[in-house]
């Protein structure tokens, strides 16, 4: 008994050395806390690799929470901060013209058969082999992993004495991918300025997006003020910004599916989910013939596939379920996983998986579900690590079968 | 030297001073009669038949591992930069949990089996490294001669238990002493050996570890599974199956013919160990104070008494058994040259020659069929075999580590431990796709299930090196085969609809080996692509693949059986020249 008392009195101390860093992309590392700085936001932090000490400041922006001796302390979210126009333009000068950290051991990878004049009207045929926008369509773009050798690429074109023409497009290229791929606001914004892109332009909407972004709603609302006709885009960054008002408007005036599909998101976010509900509904309802008929169906997918989410997650409400025992399945590792629930007096009282084919499943079968009763909805349930896919599915089905019920 | 630990007989010459036995001895006798007169040895066969059991149930049950969260503590600068540049930790949880539970190694008796590491040496003309352990038994066994198969054979256990449980009941079948059989076993590992010698391993058959292994793997492995897993993920039987559990059966109810019929006569690797007592220091001896009362040859299991009481030396396991039954105490187990007051030879006559006419006959014959057997069994691989030099043949994808097919297919002993120890079992049982060549050894079958990308139990639990112990940061590495696309049929390709299963699951395996790519992308007048249309589609990078088919096993499970949109994976997995890292290091450790 004493042994086992002073063993767990050295495994604490030796513990208490160690503090656990969780870092914002998921990983966690042992290390000890040397300075907390809260005014320049960093963390001072000493590893240990195998007997050599190392320091490193890390940014508080890259780490979640620390644990120091034994107390967890999530690291204050970065509030967004409001800077004035000047201010943006100021960090836009600033950092866009620097290269991004990882640009220097980025390697140039791309076919010898690429035509690097990158013709402006691309012919006949599809060949990603050949033409530039064509493999960055077919090949970078799919691929998180060669994205920072498509900038590289077009860094290497715009290297190489382009016409004015070709220049313009890959300039305005190079800020897309870093808003796409990187959402990097300040670089984005410096090379669409370089680009001379006004809210005419299509990545006009984008370059004003980037300036609410970087922490000036202001000068992006003057910015989409400014123009009398705006793009389909706008209701979303209207509605991102939370201007769910004038989204709405906006949708009104265009009185198209897109446009209708845009508000509901808007609405959506804005948690005014009756409206949302109905703007999906009427992309649905509206009949796809004519010209646009293609695009109307695509819109129609994606609403119906936004309706279902509503309906499941924001919706959900087990005090609107009806008492009963509701059986639904959705898709898991190796089949269909089927979920039964029991709901009694406005609570969750059981869940249950009743058939399922999976093979690696650890404990989401039963973590998942017990997560569920205790939260007494899906909203906020982990799917187990390294078993996400069938705790999704568990997940997905207890939130299908509880839909069946709701009054 | 005496090397005593029966528990004598409780008589004494004059009934007045007899005592009752003591509680212990009453429990005992309660037991029977062989645990009564020689409880240590039935102690040390118990100790090491749950030792078996539990190596195979629980150390070889890879189910009981899961993935941790917890906090790294990073060994080197990349290491850490890989950390915080939010490079996902290699997850090592299977293959973690086999070390930790690895308190005695999991194929433990597969290495003492003297048989399984000297015929697969003699086939690849390697030094296996459990010639080692199979070394060091063979020495102790010139101390106990027979001991392996007396004390320690977990096969030889379980036998016992069924003539306790079945074999004692049934006297129906009983057969004779002696007979045309008793020699049978020197001839079977003659054979093996033989066979062994032409490259072809064939002992995996019929020596005792094996036999016991795969028995209680298509047994056993199939009920556990189903009661703990789910039936739905017991592997389906085919026809190797049921050879091998035919033979299994077959092993057992020779017991029907006598106890322990197929130790005595039958087993190779006790064979090896008869032949080792040649060497034997020590042995049983009977003094002159014997009275013939019998009671030793009637309980012998091993038939080791001769008629006139003394041992037949190459059969006696050391088990002591008669020691305790002895009412003068006449039986003693001491160095091979002690001669204080031993019995007369011969006296009641065993009717034993050296070597009859009948006897050079038997040895002859028996000797004759040997090496046609031997023989036979290099001819039928040669008829029937992997056919390794054809590159249509079948090509199975072996485990990871696994040495080149030829030299895989003479060191594989065929004893299924990889499969127990392999998680959602990938690794089947072979049936004929590679003829008699390559029943029973390992491949993999990705419909199935993919390898895991923490686990590199198959090569820990190998007792010959067939597939070597890799370490975790070589196995990932390793590739065991290479995953195609088929244009043809895959969805996205297809142009049928989006799909991407086996990217995701190849990503959250940490190997991103499958990228994509935009196909069907429509264009519009001006040949500019249209926002949403098109899939994007798999892509394998041959570079970075390492064929652990876990996206053949997603896109199988998902396309072709829940969906039933395919008739085959659109993404396989295939072995082949230039797909697998198989390396043959004739002194590997």
């Amino acid at each position: 008994m004493k042994t086992t008392r002073i063993l767990i009195f050295f495994a604490a101390v030796a513990l208490a050395h160690a503090d656990t860093i969780e870092l914002a992309n998921g990983n966690k590392v042992e290390g000890k806390v040397l300075e907390n700085n809260a005014e320049a936001k960093t963390l001072t932090v000493e590893f240990n690799l195998g007997g050599t000490l190392t320091k490193r400041t890390v940014p508080y922006a890259s780490v979640k929470a620390i644990t120091v001796n034994g107390a967890r302390t999530v690291l204050a979210e970065q509030k967004s901060t409001t800077l004035t126009p000047a201010e943006v333009q100021a960090l836009i000068a600033k950092v866009g013209p620097t290269e991004p950290d990882w640009f220097k051991s980025t390697r140039l990878n791309y076919p010898k058969t690429l035509d690097l004049s990158w013709p402006e009207k691309p012919g006949q045929g599809w060949n990603n082999q050949k033409n530039v926008g064509q493999f960055i369509w077919d090949i970078i773009n799919p691929n998180s992993s060669r994205w920072q050798e498509g900038v590289k690429l077009l860094h290497h074109i715009l290297d190489s004495n382009p016409d004015a023409a070709l220049k313009a497009r890959v300039t305005k290229e190079i800020a897309n991918m870093h808003f796409r791929f990187f959402q990097d606001y300040a670089r984005a914004a410096w090379w669409w300025q370089q680009a001379g892109v006004t809210l005419d332009d299509q990545p006009g909407i984008h370059l004003a997006e980037c300036y609410w972004r970087l922490g000036s709603k202001q000068m992006a609302l003057d910015m989409l003020g400014k123009s009398q006709f705006l793009q389909l885009d706008a209701i979303k960054l209207l509605g991102d910004m939370l201007e769910t008002d004038r989204a709405v408007e906006m949708s009104e005036e265009y009185d198209e599916p897109d446009a209708w599909q845009l508000a509901g998101d808007a609405c959506r976010l804005a948690g005014r989910l009756t409206e949302a509900r109905a703007f999906y509904e009427k992309v649905i309802n509206t009949p796809a013939t004519g010209q646009r008929a293609e695009r109307v169906k695509r819109t129609q997918g994606r609403a119906q596939a936004s309706l279902d989410a509503l309906k499941l997650f924001d919706l959900a409400d087990v005090t609107k379920v009806a008492d009963g025992t509701y059986k639904d399945s959705s898709l898991g590792y190796e089949g269909q996983i089927e979920v039964s629930v029991k709901v009694r007096g406005k609570k969750i009282e059981d869940v249950k998986v009743t058939q399922h084919k999976e093979k690696q499943y650890y404990s989401a079968l039963t973590d998942v579900p017990a997560q569920i009763i205790a939260k007494q909805g899906v909203k906020g349930v982990d799917a187990t690590s390294r078993a996400t896919i069938t705790g999704d599915a568990i997940i997905n089905a207890t939130a299908k079968a509880l839909a069946q019920g709701a009054k | 030297m005496r090397l005593d630990h029966y528990l004598p007989t409780l008589k004494r010459a004059n009934k007045a001073d007899r005592k009752p036995p003591g509680r212990l001895r009453r429990i005992l006798e309660r037991i029977g009669p062989t645990m009564a007169s020689a409880p240590l040895r039935r102690v040390i066969q118990t100790v090491c038949f749950i030792t078996f059991l539990v190596s195979f149930f629980y150390i070889c049950w890879p189910y009981t591992a899961k993935p941790v969260s917890e906090a790294e503590a990073p060994a080197s600068e990349a290491a850490l930069d890989a950390l915080l540049a939010g490079e996902k930790p290699w997850p090592s949880h299977y293959a973690d949990d086999l070390a930790k539970k690895e308190i005695v190694p999991a194929d433990l008796f597969l290495r003492i089996d003297p048989l399984v590491s000297l015929s697969t040496a003699i086939a690849s003309r390697s030094w296996v490294y459990s010639l080692a352990s199979a070394g060091i038994i063979l020495l102790v066994c010139i101390f106990i001669p027979r001991g392996f198969c007396g004390y320690l054979c977990p096969l030889g256990t379980l036998i016992d238990l069924f003539d306790w449980v079945v074999g004692r009941r049934v006297k129906r079948f009983r057969v004779a002493k002696d007979g045309w059989w008793v020699h049978i076993k020197y001839y079977i590992l003659l054979g093996t050996l033989i066979a062994a010698a032409f490259g072809v391993l064939i002992s995996g058959f019929f020596s005792a570890i094996p036999v016991i292994t795969r028995g209680l793997l298509f047994l056993g492995e199939p009920v556990q599974t189903g009661f703990l897993r789910g039936w739905h993920l017991v592997v389906p039987f085919h026809l190797g199956h049921v050879i091998s559990l035919l033979l299994f059966v077959g092993v057992l109810a020779l017991g029907l013919l006598r106890p322990r019929f197929w130790c005595k006569y039958v087993c190779p690797s006790g064979a090896v160990f008869s032949v080792a007592n040649l060497f034997r220091v020590s042995e049983r001896k009977v003094e002159d104070s014997c009275i013939k009362c019998r009671k030793c040859v009637d309980i012998c299991p091993f038939d080791a008494i001769k008629p006139d009481f003394t041992t037949r030396t190459t059969d006696c396991t050391l088990c002591q058994t008669c020691g305790g039954v002895c009412p003068t105490l006449s039986i003693k187990f001491v160095d091979r040259w002690d001669v204080m007051s031993l019995k007369k030879e011969n006296e009641p006559p065993t009717h034993e020659t050296p070597l009859g006419r009948r006897g050079f006959v038997s040895l002859a014959t028996g000797s004759a069929l040997a090496v046609t057997g031997g023989a036979a069994a290099k001819a039928a691989t040669n008829l029937w075999g992997a056919d390794l030099d054809n590159p249509q043949a079948f090509r199975p994808v072996r485990p990871p580590g696994s040495v080149p097919e030829k030299e895989f297919l003479q060191m594989c002993i065929r004893c299924g431990e990889c499969f127990k120890a392999c998680p959602n079992n990938v690794l089947h049982a072979e049936g004929f796709e590679q003829g008699f060549e390559g029943l029973w050894t390992p491949m993999v079958k990705a419909d199935w299930a993919g390898c895991e990308s923490s686990c590199n139990a198959c090569g820990q639990v190998c007792p010959t090196g067939a597939i070597q112990p890799l370490p975790l940061e070589v196995k990932k590495k390793t590739r065991m085969a290479l995953a195609e696309v088929n244009l043809q049929t895959c969805l996205p390709h297809a142009g049928k609809e989006a799909c991407q299963l086996c990217v995701d699951d190849c990503t959250a395996a940490g190997y991103n080996a499958i990228e994509f790519i935009q196909v069907h992308t429509k264009t519009d007048v001006n040949g500019n692509p249209v926002e949403g249309t098109g899939f994007v589609a798999p892509v394998v990078l041959a570079d970075k693949c390492v064929g652990c088919g876990l996206c053949q096993t997603r896109c199988y499970g998902i396309n072709v059986l829940e969906k039933g949109l395919l008739k085959q994976s659109a993404i396989v997995i295939s072995a082949g020249a230039g797909k697998e890292d198989r390396q043959f290091h004739t002194t590997a450790a």
